[in-house]
C-alpha cells in the first residue's frame, strides 16, 4: 500500500507504520494520522526530512508549521532540536499532542 | 527425445525464475495472488511431464506454450515489485482504464527497459497469450485471479512523471486492442474508401491508405488500422492530458511532416490532437466518436481531467488534490510549469534547468502520492 515511500526506504516510516496500525484499528494513532494527513499538504515539502522523523518530532513539525508561518516556510528540522525540541515537546504533551 | 530433453531445460528453467520470484514482494496484493497461479500451473506442468517420458510433439508444444506464459508474466511482474514499480503512476493509469472498462479485473504491470525509448503495450497477452490463458484453464481448472495489462518504460524515467504521460498513450493501444475498435473501423473506412465514398475522403487526408509513390493503389487495410490506432491512442491520451503530451512527442519526432509505414506524421497527429482539444470540427475524431459508443461500453472520448490554476509548484508545495480529474490533471500542470511557469516563481527561476526538472517531478510524486494515502485513509474510515 504504502510503495511510494517504501521504493526509497526499506523499511516503512513511523508514520506509515502508524498508519497500518490506525487501519488494522489501533485507534490511538488515527489522531496522529489524521493530523499528518491534515497536513501533508505543507508537511510534504521536504519529504526526505519528514520521512526520517520520529512521531515526537513529527508531533512538533506539525504544530509549528501550524501556528508559525516563518517556520513552515523555512522549513528546518535543525531548529527545533535541542532545547527548542524540548521545550515545544513538553508543551504539546501536556495537550496530548505528541505520539510516540 | 531431444525435444523432451529441451521441455526439461525450460522447465529447469522456469523453475529457477519461479523460485527466485519468491522473494518478490507488490504493494498490489492481487499481484501476489497471480504469481500463485502462476506457481501451482507450473507444480502441475512438472507433475505431468515427469509421469510422461514419451511426450508427443503435440503435447511437447501445449507445455512449452504453458511455460511460455509462465515467462511471460513473470518478465512483468519483476518490474512491478515494490522497489520498481512506478506506483503513482500506475495508480493514475488504473484510474484511466477503470474509465473505459466494464470488467475491472485489471491491474498495470511494468516491464522496465534499459531502452530510454522504450514506452510500449505488449499486446501478448490479448493474442497468443489469451489463447494459451484458454489452454490452461481449460487443461487444470485454474483460472488467474485478475488479467494483467502489460507495459514497458525505461527504467531511468521510471520516477520522470512529465515524459512517463506517453504510458496514457500505450493504455490506449490496450483498450484498443481488447475491443478491437480500429480493426473494425478500418474495414468500414477502407470499405468506403473503395467505394470512393465522399465523407471516407476526407478522412482519407488523414490517412494516406497506400505507401507513398505506389503506382498500386489498393486499399492497404493494415495502414489504415494502424494509422486510425495511433490518432485513437493519441486522443485516448489527450483526454488526461493537455498539451504537454503532444508538446513532448512534436519535440520527440522533431515535428516531422514525413509518415512511416505504421504512424501517421507527426504534423497530422497534431493537428487531430488539438482539434481534439479544441473541440474543432475533425473527420477522425467525428468518425471515432460516431462508433465508439457501440464498440466500448458506451464511451466516447471526452476531457478527463481538470485544468490547475495554482501557484504551489511554483511555491515548492504539491498540489491538494480532492478528486480524479484534478489528479489527472497534475500532468498538465507539471508540464505547464515546465514550459513556462517556472518563470514566475522566485524559487524556480532562480534554479538550473537540472534543479527545476528535479524539484517538479518530486512535487508532481508527493502531490499523487498524498491523494494516493488521503484516499486509502477516507475509505477506509467510511
Amino acid at each position: 500500500m504504502f510503495a511510494s515511500y517504501s521504493a526509497e526506504h526499506e523499511t516503512f516510516t513511523t508514520f506509515e507504520r502508524f498508519l497500518e496500525q490506525a487501519i488494522a484499528g489501533n485507534t490511538k494513532y488515527v489522531p496522529y494520522v489524521n493530523r499528518v494527513l491534515d497536513n501533508a499538504h505543507r508537511l510534504c515539502r521536504d519529504r526526505n526530512a519528514i520521512l526520517g522523523m520520529d512521531a515526537p518530532t513529527l508531533s512538533i513539525v506539525i504544530y509549528l508549521s501550524e501556528t508559525q508561518e516563518a517556520f513552515f516556510n523555512n522549513l528546518n528540522v535543525a531548529q527545533i532540536t535541542g532545547e527548542e525540541y524540548q521545550k515545544v515537546l513538553v508543551f504539546l504533551k501536556e495537550k496530548e499532542l505528541v505520539f510516540e | 527425445m531431444n525435444d523432451v530433453r529441451l521441455l526439461h531445460l525450460e522447465i529447469a528453467q522456469t523453475g529457477k525464475a519461479l523460485s527466485k520470484a519468491q522473494n518478490n514482494v507488490y504493494s498490489n496484493p492481487e499481484l501476489t495472488k497471480y504469481q500463485s497461479f502462476l506457481t501451482e500451473i507450473f507444480s502441475r506442468i512438472q507433475v505431468e511431464v515427469q509421469q510422461q517420458p514419451n511426450l508427443s510433439t503435440s503435447e511437447i508444444k501445449k507445455y512449452k506454450g504453458f511455460l511460455e506464459f509462465i515467462f511471460k508474466n513473470l518478465e512483468y511482474l519483476e518490474g512491478s515489485t515494490l522497489n520498481f514499480s512506478p506506483f503513482e503512476l500506475v495508480f493514475c493509469l488504473n484510474l484511466a482504464l477503470k474509465d473505459w472498462l466494464d470488467d475491472q479485473n485489471y491491474v498495470i504491470v511494468t516491464n522496465l527497459s534499459n531502452n530510454i525509448k522504450a514506452f510500449h503495450f505488449d499486446p501478448w497477452l490479448l493474442q497468443n497469450g489469451a489463447q494459451i490463458l484458454e489452454d490452461i484453464v481449460l487443461n487444470y481448472d485454474e483460472k488467474p485471479n485478475v488479467s494483467l495489462v502489460q507495459v514497458t518504460l525505461p527504467g531511468m524515467l521510471v520516477r520522470d512523471y512529465l515524459t512517463s504521460i506517453v504510458l496514457y498513450h500505450e493504455l490506449g493501444h490496450f483498450v484498443d486492442e481488447k475491443y478491437k475498435f480500429t480493426l473494425k473501423l478500418s474495414r468500414i473506412l477502407g470499405d468506403a474508401l473503395y467505394f470512393e465514398d465522399t465523407d471516407a475522403i476526407k478522412k482519407s487526408d488523414f490517412i494516406p491508405y497506400f505507401p507513398e509513390g505506389s503506382l498500386d493503389k489498393e486499399i492497404n487495410y493494415e495502414r489504415i488500422k494502424d494509422y486510425l490506432s495511433e490518432y485513437f491512442c493519441d486522443l485516448f491520451a489527450a483526454q488526461y492530458l493537455g498539451k504537454g503530451y503532444m508538446e513532448y512527442l512534436f519535440y520527440v519526432t522533431e515535428g516531422s511532416s514525413r509518415h512511416s509505414s505504421r504512424h501517421p506524421s507527426s504534423q497530422l497527429r497534431k493537428k487531430v490532437y488539438n482539434d481534439f482539444m479544441e473541440d474543432e470540427d475533425n473527420p477522425i475524431i467525428h468518425f471515432f466518436q460516431t462508433y465508439l459508443p457501440q464498440e466500448i461500453n458506451g464511451k466516447i472520448l471526452m476531457r478527463r481531467h481538470d485544468t490547475i490554476h495554482s501557484t504551489d509548484f511554483g511555491d515548492l508545495l504539491p498540489l491538494e488534490i480532492t478528486n480524479e480529474a484534478t489528479l489527472h490533471g497534475v500532468f498538465s500542470y507539471g508540464w505547464d510549469t515546465w514550459l513556462g511557469g517556472w518563470k514566475d516563481s522566485s524559487y524556480l527561476k532562480t534554479s538550473p534547468p537540472e534543479k527545476v526538472y528535479s524539484i517538479i517531478n518530486n512535487l508532481m510524486e508527493k502531490s499523487i502520492g498524498n491523494y494516493i494515502v488521503n484516499t486509502l485513509w477516507k475509505n477506509h474510515q467510511s
